[in-house]
């Protein structure tokens, strides 16, 4: 339970052996390395030494990496072996870092193959929706007796087109058309090939010379002229040379994706490969972040004291120099915390809000249990924490979900613990699902009876719960400060800025039981208040005025405490909603089809009130130790450990 | 339970006057459905300004859906509050169980105030939190991390709608034991 302490480690070595400590130092995960160039500032450095700026040698393994990414989406579509939740990492061992230079041509070229297979595959889709598109515009021209773009016979000519079936076409009717009597000669041979929902399809035989006029006159009446002018042959023709030509593009099409999952089996390779060069990424900019001269490098950072011994192994192994320090009172080392297996699935409330100061205090010791707590109160049903704990120990167990989504999953897992005694504690079990079930299909008053009482009948039992969990919340919060000052040395702040309202404060419920010590309490605490409150104000009436004046503070301890009503609303609510939907479910009676409609408003009821009771739950916990909790004694702002270390995305980093 | 709206609605038409305004009965089922109704209004109406919100980030970047319909959703518990009250109102007038319940008008009256609370407050707190979700929202097309951190901010307004199903709760409990 602590913010691990840290040292300030210097190390000098040889350039010639450069790549290979550092190197050394990334498997060891022990440093967090400062950069140092922004010491160069001072002319005094930048005459003896300078930094490396690898900025292209980064960008191209930026380029890499992200080629590399493009491919593994390629891969896992067309890899025979699957990615899932379930499927263990494979392990990446640093004897593969060590020779993956001597493969890396060949998989970098089979990426790019198969970039430009995969776009070969767009350009087949492309090619099969233009041939279907023109097979659709082609096929009512089956019955066309003519070639397509043939000039038949010297005076004659031919088109075709649609017409709507709508329009009338009186003056256009099979066989012989006259369309206007005043130019006699006006005429044409038409003949309709086929009809659809809409149009009509139209061929029209006429002279060559006319072909102008006619065409004019027919699209007076919305006549619509069609040509396949790439096209030659008859229609038929065509049409078999699509179908042709669709079963060339899916053995080509098959061919390419066999390819595809012969360069898939590289799977494992890619994954490895984005994990190493992503470390290789980060060596780089650590390799930025030294000092060197023409013989030797300067690397300075920080590493937890548990540490130290492994850093000075190394610097031994190549008799480097080493100096170790304490940090100085105006450093500000970077935070990692260290808790015991119970306390750390907690650890992401706090960092959510913030990381202590070093110098501060790790109050996850203190939020587990409360959150724990609170948890528990406010989603309180037996049946939801069940199904949290189970489903979150088993997604723990089957799964390879790791990082900070691990962690929440535990801290659910272990809330659901709590959800479980506090429903029984409280009597529920999917709302008041033992009841409705025996009453509605036994005939039987059996329930499920609560442990210590029911909320729903007795609200204000749990109102009081509430408040009493709540104040002693705030009573730890200010005993943290209290050992906070005592511990820095301000005792006088301890005793009377601390110790006053401890003593205040806790008098008023004493009142309760004993009027007399509990009223000596409360005004030893505020005496002892408007005595040194105002003790920073130079003269006698603002020393009196700020001492009452921070009386008036009461207020917000009181807001604070009735902030924890919240326990029992959102405990009422989780409880009720369920009993809400098992009521539902149960109106269709105790036959069959009300044994259906209870199952189905059961799930769907339930599971919408566990998704909202837990999200709820997660929020209104956090905001009680953020608001309530931290603003009595957290100092916060630290910079979180970043240690120069393997770190992997796809794989398992092994020995 | 029929006969006893029955009874309600000849009294009304027989002698043709609002003398159901002087039924307990009445006064309570208002409270309820008001209830219900206000704090329904209000969770559609935030659900919906932090749903724009939600659109125009999803339309940038459709992976973070299943991120953004949690905040989109936040300002739908209001809604559920309003039920709750409404529902706990409608059963202590007897609503579920075989006759309504025998209540003075005075009881009525104050079970109508009862609900006010979770009504008004649902209303104007959802509208106020899907705001808020729209903004925190906003934060998220620039941080895609910061989830958690949103679901807070946009919580904190929610306290207020949970104060008021705990005194609408409270008072729906005392008045009719």
């Amino acid at each position: 339970m602590a913010i691990v302490k840290m040292k300030k480690v210097t190390v000098i070595a040889m350039a010639e052996d450069k790549k290979a400590l550092l190197d050394d130092l990334m498997w060891l995960s022990a440093v967090d390395v400062n950069p140092l160039s922004e010491k160069l500032s001072d002319e005094e450095w930048s005459s003896l030494a300078n930094c490396d700026d690898l900025r292209d040698y980064s960008d191209g393994i930026s380029d890499k990496l992200s080629l590399l990414e493009r491919t593994l989406k390629i891969y896992r579509r067309y890899s025979k072996e699957k990615r899932s939740f379930f499927t263990p990492y494979p392990v990446l061992t640093r004897a593969e870092f060590e020779t993956f230079s001597e493969t890396e041509s060949e998989l970098l070229a089979n990426a790019e193959n198969a970039i430009k297979a995969n776009s070969e595959l767009d350009t087949i889709t492309a090619e099969e929706n233009r041939l279907d598109a023109l097979r659709q515009r082609l096929l009512p021209w089956q019955r066309l007796p003519l070639r397509l773009n043939d000039t038949f016979s010297d005076k004659a000519t031919y088109f075709i087109g649609s017409l709507p079936l709508k329009k009338d076409i009186s003056s256009v009717t099979e066989g012989e058309l006259v369309f206007d009597e005043t130019t006699e000669k006006t005429a044409a041979w038409t003949e309709c090939l086929a009809k659809d929902k809409t149009y009509a399809y139209w061929l029209v035989i006429c002279l060559a010379s006319q072909e102008k006029h006619i065409l004019s006159a027919l699209e007076d009446i919305g006549f619509n002229k069609i040509s396949f002018p790439d096209l030659t042959g008859s229609v038929s023709e065509n049409l078999r040379d699509i179908e042709h030509k669709k079963e060339d593009l899916a053995e080509k099409r098959a061919s390419v994706i066999k390819q595809l999952e012969r360069y898939a089996e590289d799977l494992t390779k890619v994954e490895k490969a984005i994990d190493i060069l992503s470390n290789e990424k980060r060596l780089t900019s650590v390799r930025e972040k030294v000092l060197n001269t023409q013989s030797a490098f300067m690397l300075e950072g920080w590493t937890p004291v548990d540490r130290v011994d492994d850093i000075s192994a190394l610097c031994e192994k190549y008799g480097a120099y080493l100096s170790i320090e304490d940090p100085t009172d105006d450093e500000e080392p970077p935070i990692k915390l260290k808790n015991a297996k119970i306390i750390q699935p907690f650890e992401g409330v706090t960092e959510m809000f913030a990381l202590p100061t070093y110098r501060g205090l790790d109050p996850n010791f203190m939020v587990a249990p409360f959150y724990f707590l609170f948890f528990g109160m406010m989603l309180s049903d037996a049946g939801y924490g069940l199904l949290l704990a189970i489903g979150g120990f088993l997604v723990l167990k089957y799964t390879n979900i790791r990082g900070s989504m691990r962690n929440m999953i535990k801290m659910f897992a272990f809330c659901g613990v709590s959800t479980v005694i506090w429903g029984f504690l409280f009597g529920t079990f999917f709302g008041d699902a033992v009841g409705v079930i025996s009453s509605t299909f036994f005939g039987s008053d059996v329930a499920l009876k609560p442990l210590w009482f029911d909320p729903v009948s007795d609200p204000i039992t749990l109102l009081i719960v509430s408040f009493v969990v709540g104040f002693i919340h705030i009573m730890v919060g200010l005993g943290l400060k209290m050992y906070m000052l005592i511990r820095d040395k301000q005792y006088f702040a301890a005793v009377f800025d601390i110790g006053s309202w401890m003593v205040l404060l806790l008098g008023i419920p004493v009142i309760l039981v004993n009027a007399v010590i509990g009223g000596i309490m409360v005004g030893a605490g505020a005496l002892s208040l408007i005595l040194t409150q105002g003790r920073e104000k130079k003269d006698i009436f603002g020393k009196i005025l700020g001492g009452v004046g921070s009386l008036y503070d009461i207020t917000g301890y009181l807001s604070d405490v009735l902030s924890y009503s919240r326990i029992l609303a959102l405990g009422l609510s989780a409880g009720v909603i369920g009993s809400v939907f098992n009521k539902l479910g149960s109106l269709g009676g105790g036959n069959f089809f009300g044994l259906i409609l209870f199952i189905v408003i059961f799930a769907v009821g339930h599971v919408l009130n566990l998704a909202l009771g837990v999200l709820s739950a997660y929020v209104h916990a956090s905001r009680l130790q953020y608001i309530e909790f931290f603003s009595k004694f957290y100092e916060s702002g630290g910079r979180k450990f970043d240690e120069f270390g393997v770190n992997a995305k796809y794989t398992e980093i092994g020995q | 339970m029929n006969e006893a709206i029955n009874t309600i609605a000849t009294t009304i038409s027989e002698t043709g006057s609002l003398s159901f305004l002087e039924s307990g009965l009445f006064w309570g089922f208002f409270g309820a459905a008001l209830c219900a109704l206000l704090a329904f209004i209000g969770s559609a109406r935030g659900v919906n300004i932090a749903g724009e919100a939600a659109a125009g980030l999803v339309t940038e970047d459709p992976s973070m859906f299943g991120k953004i319909v949690i905040i989109e959703n936040l300002p739908a518990t209001q809604a559920i509050y309003g039920l709750l009250i409404a529902f706990v109102a409608c059963g202590k007038l007897g609503l579920f169980s075989s006759e309504l319940a025998d209540i003075t008008l005075l009881q009525g009256a104050f079970l109508f105030l009862a609900c006010l609370p979770m009504g008004i407050v649902g209303l104007f707190s959802a509208i106020f939190q899907g705001r808020t979700a729209a903004a925190t929202i906003s934060i998220l097309t620039k941080n895609p991390n910061e989830t958690s951190k949103c679901i807070l901010i946009t919580a904190m307004v929610e306290t207020f709608a949970i104060f008021a199903l705990l005194i609408s709760f409270l008072l729906v409990n005392f008045i009719i034991k």
